[in-house]
């Protein structure tokens, strides 16, 4: 009997162990530094998918302005691969709080048509909701953290307003970091997923091209859907069973690989 | 989450490192509750002490584990409203112990509900990492309930980097005192250990004053750990190899109240090599407990929530490198 040389993809699939799934994502993703992009692009995608703004038409720019946020934000934070992933369990949420936010945002804009003159609520930008999330991570996860002040040198927010954004995040997540260990697992095998979307390429850097665009509306369709099928108490049932469904038919995928070609 | 408080401040019941905690009183009800106020600090935010007690606390419903009911959340303070308990064992044993020392059968029933209560910890994915009398609450219904998170953390996402300034120094197991940041379950196991001893006699059983003097009065009792009695000791980063030698005693003459079947527990929860220390869930089906086996039901002990911990023990370290 023959054993087939290399693993399909439906092989991969087979085994329903995240950290198979890891594995193979790393393995799939060839080196540290193609895992790395890939993680940093799907992150972009999920951050404009949860804010409503990404750009079916020309996304590449804003992507890429994200990516380097995001890159430098995990880079002098020294942030984890696994601090990376709780922060963005934490986002997903958040997302019907994001929504809310937006919505009532567009009400008063259209309503009253007054400039606010409170604080604008951190919700209301990706880049900062992001980040009070990397630090909510760190502390939940960690043993040892950086101090406020260190994170304020990292962002270039003053130490007041990462506090500020620190409490109101904190208590739209109703004070709940914990992350069970199933829950997590499959949180992880759901990033791994995207991944191996993304290292299908040889990449060895994060800029986007315009010419992806087609692939980019997929991913972001499908974190898009990912998100719509959370169950109210966030425990991410739902999302799994549509996963295990993305991810059976990730043969298909290889008919439309993603290209992040170098500089 | 209330913005307002509707619960009056009674007498101070304690000061810890990092809260103060009052008696208080339900303004609608009249219960008591215990407020522990946490202060924030305008520079730091919401301690990361703060956010795994809650967090972790509003996971764990349990009979043996304190209950919290509400989170204050006001500008500069951040108060957590508990359940209600008399006084802590420490304060138990000094006040209605023999010189400390317990009823035989007050040990065996607090015991019983500690380790109920950590298993229920474990199962959960949960390290106490700081168990010992102070933090042990009791009532006057006899029951016993863990109390203080602020140490504890989640193990079932995959961490190498355990810090090992963990538990205070007489209840801290010998691999955790030796450097290991490998550690797990069998962390709150060596505890359980000691203040299973100190319930009986009514002393510490290890009341070491640095982490080189708990070392050796652990070893003075249970003999210095060697190669052969526990393979792998030496590569532990504080191990030495000048270490005094020491015999190991018979728990049995330094705790003589226990009876035998007691001692082949005590003995089984302060095992030094930390893979040999029993699981909470095993040391519950101890024929010492006979009399209470009724109390625990079948669907307790069976459900098998072990398959996260071999995970974990498994998935050690995985995705731990820095990315970016």
């Amino acid at each position: 009997m023959i054993q087939p040389s290399s693993a399909s993809a439906s092989d991969l699939v087979a085994s329903t162990s995240p950290q198979d799934l890891f594995k193979k994502a790393k393995a799939s993703a060839e080196s540290k530094q193609t895992l790395v992009n890939s993680l940093v692009c799907s992150t972009s995608i999920l951050l404009s998918t949860l804010w409503a703004d990404f750009d079916t038409s020309s996304a590449s720019d804003s992507l890429n302005a994200l990516n380097t946020f995001i890159i430098s934000s995990l880079r002098r934070s020294r942030s984890s691969n696994l601090t990376l992933q709780v922060a963005l369990y934490y986002l997903v949420r958040l997302s019907n709080h994001i929504k809310a936010c937006i919505l009532k945002k567009f009400h008063n804009k259209h309503l009253y048509n007054a400039k606010s003159k409170t604080k604008a609520n951190v919700l209301l930008c990706k880049k900062r909701t992001f980040l009070t999330c990397l630090i909510l991570a760190s502390k939940f996860v960690q043993d040892k953290n950086y101090s406020m002040k260190s994170w304020s040198i990292i962002s270039g927010l003053p130490v007041k307003e990462l506090v500020h954004n620190e409490t109101v995040v904190l208590n739209h997540l109703s004070f709940n970091l914990y992350v069970k260990g199933e829950v997590f697992t499959e949180w992880s095998s759901i990033i791994s997923y995207f991944i191996m979307m993304f290292s299908k390429s040889n990449s060895t850097s994060t800029l986007i091209k315009p010419q992806q665009q087609t692939s980019l509306n997929k991913i972001n369709s499908q974190w898009k859907l990912i998100i719509d099928n959370l169950d109210p108490t966030f425990k991410l049932s739902k999302s799994i069973n549509y996963f295990n469904l993305l991810v059976s038919n990730l043969q298909n995928l290889e008919s439309a690989p993603i290209f992040i070609e170098s500089y | 989450m209330a913005g307002q408080s509707h619960f009056q401040q009674l007498e101070k019941l304690g000061e810890g490192t990092y809260a103060t905690v009052y008696k208080g009183r339900d303004a609608y009800t009249g219960s008591l509750v215990a407020l522990k106020e946490i202060n924030l600090d305008s520079e730091e935010g919401t301690p990361s002490t703060a956010i795994r007690e809650i967090s972790l606390m509003k996971e764990l419903k349990h009979e043996n584990i304190v209950t919290l009911y509400d989170v204050i959340h006001t500008e500069n303070k951040l108060t957590l409203v508990f359940e209600h308990m008399d006084r802590d064992l420490k304060k138990y044993m000094d006040t209605y112990g023999n010189r400390g020392a317990l009823d035989p059968k007050i040990v065996k029933s607090y015991m019983f509900q500690l380790l109920k209560g950590i298993m229920f910890c474990h199962d959960n994915c949960v390290l106490h990492r700081d168990l010992k009398p102070q933090n042990l609450l009791i009532n006057s219904k006899g029951e016993l309930k863990i109390g203080d998170f602020g140490l504890a953390r989640a193990f079932g996402i995959p961490v190498n980097t355990f810090s090992n300034e963990v538990v205070t120094l007489w209840y801290r197991a010998p691999d955790v005192l030796m450097g290991s940041r490998n550690y797990n379950t069998s962390i709150d196991i060596w505890s359980a250990g000691c203040i299973m001893a100190e319930m009986f006699t009514g002393r510490p059983l290890f009341p070491g004053s640095s982490n080189d003097d708990q070392l050796l009065t652990i070893f003075k009792i249970m003999g210095t750990p060697t190669e052969r009695t526990w393979p792998g000791v030496s590569q532990l980063p504080n191990y030495r190899h000048n270490f005094d030698m020491y015999i190991s005693q018979d728990l049995g003459t330094i705790v003589p109240q226990v009876d035998p079947i007691g001692l082949k527990l005590l003995n089984q929860l302060l095992q030094m090599k930390p893979e040999n220390r029993v699981s909470a869930r095993a040391a519950l089906t101890s024929p010492w407990f006979s009399e209470y086996s009724s109390q625990l039901g079948n669907n307790q002990m069976n459900n098998s929530d072990t398959q996260y911990q071999n995970q974990y023990q498994d998935g050690r370290g995985r995705g731990m490198h820095q990315i970016a």
